[in-house]
């Protein structure tokens, strides 16, 4: 392993033990409220990249393509596991 | 309505109408682990199809449920997805399953608070994320089971997790894990 492989994988052991010894500090009140403000942050930061990109897009243009990409995300995640099991009122 | 909030009332409508429930998912290894952003919350309810048109019934306008229902392969279970639909966040609920696991899961289940939500919410010991996850063992499960052990270190019950692992034939891949963790003796002395 070179000296820049050893700094490096150090500078991952650092970066992870400094965000265990946060969390252990945490509350589970505090980290189980942190999942959805996250991911509120999150999707702001999303429709501003999008807004950047797009400044010509309307704010109903913007959440359409917030909601486009959450799709393929979920897609994504979904691919692996899940089948479709028909609908849950027996409807076509 | 922010996605906390959206959380919150979901839970209020399963408690007013009755249907046991328990958050897994990404909000069971925040619990326990390092808080990551999450875009849904997974709930495992123990219900039928009606109790489920009923819950989507009961939260109204703000949210759409999704009528294709989906078949989880590994633990064979099935999903319905409502979504919050000003925030875009995800409520997923799948139904209790007769999985040894999910059965012996959910009566192991414990009531955790939530900061900012007035009512507590069930959630799965911190030994049975472990088990779920190593079940599904895609990249962010890989990673939320190695913070969950990381920050529990020296709580978890091993031989709990090593006895479902071996039955879900899941073990070596737990080994692999636990042996790659850099060393946190230091963390004990907080």
């Amino acid at each position: 392993m070179s000296q820049f492989d050893e700094q490096t994988l150090d500078l991952q052991r650092s970066i992870f033990r400094s965000k265990i010894a946060k969390a252990k500090r945490a509350t589970m009140a505090q980290n189980l409220a942190d999942g959805p403000k996250l991911f509120d942050q999150s999707m702001r930061l999303m429709r501003d990249a999008i807004r950047t990109e797009h400044p010509e897009f309307s704010d109903a243009q913007i959440q359409g393509e917030v909601r486009r990409r959450l799709r393929i995300a979920k897609r994504i995640d979904d691919a692996s596991i899940y089948q479709d099991a028909g609908t849950i009122d027996g409807q076509p | 309505m922010d996605s906390l909030e959206a959380l919150g009332r979901v839970v209020t409508v399963l408690d007013d109408l009755g249907i046991e429930h328990m958050l897994v998912g990404a909000f069971s290894s925040n619990a326990y682990g390092v808080a990551r952003a999450t875009k849904d919350a997974d709930f495992v309810v123990a219900c039928d199809a009606g109790a489920v048109l009923r819950v989507a019934d009961a939260l109204g306008e703000e949210y759409r449920l999704d009528r294709q229902m989906q078949f989880e392969t590994i633990t064979n279970t099935v999903r319905n997805v409502i979504t919050h639909v000003s925030t875009g966040f995800d409520i997923e609920l799948f139904r209790l399953s007769d999985d040894p696991h999910h059965q012996e899961r959910f009566r192991r289940r414990r009531r955790g608070m939530v900061g900012g939500l007035a009512q507590g919410v069930w959630i799965p010991t911190a030994e049975d994320v472990v088990v779920q996850k190593l079940r599904w063992h895609r990249d962010k499960d890989l990673g939320d089971i190695r913070n969950v052990i990381a920050v529990r270190s020296g709580e978890l019950d091993w031989e709990y997790i090593r006895r479902w692992a071996g039955t879900h034939g899941t073990l070596e891949l737990l080994e692999q894990m636990v042996a790659s963790l850099p060393k946190l003796d230091f963390l004990d002395d907080d």
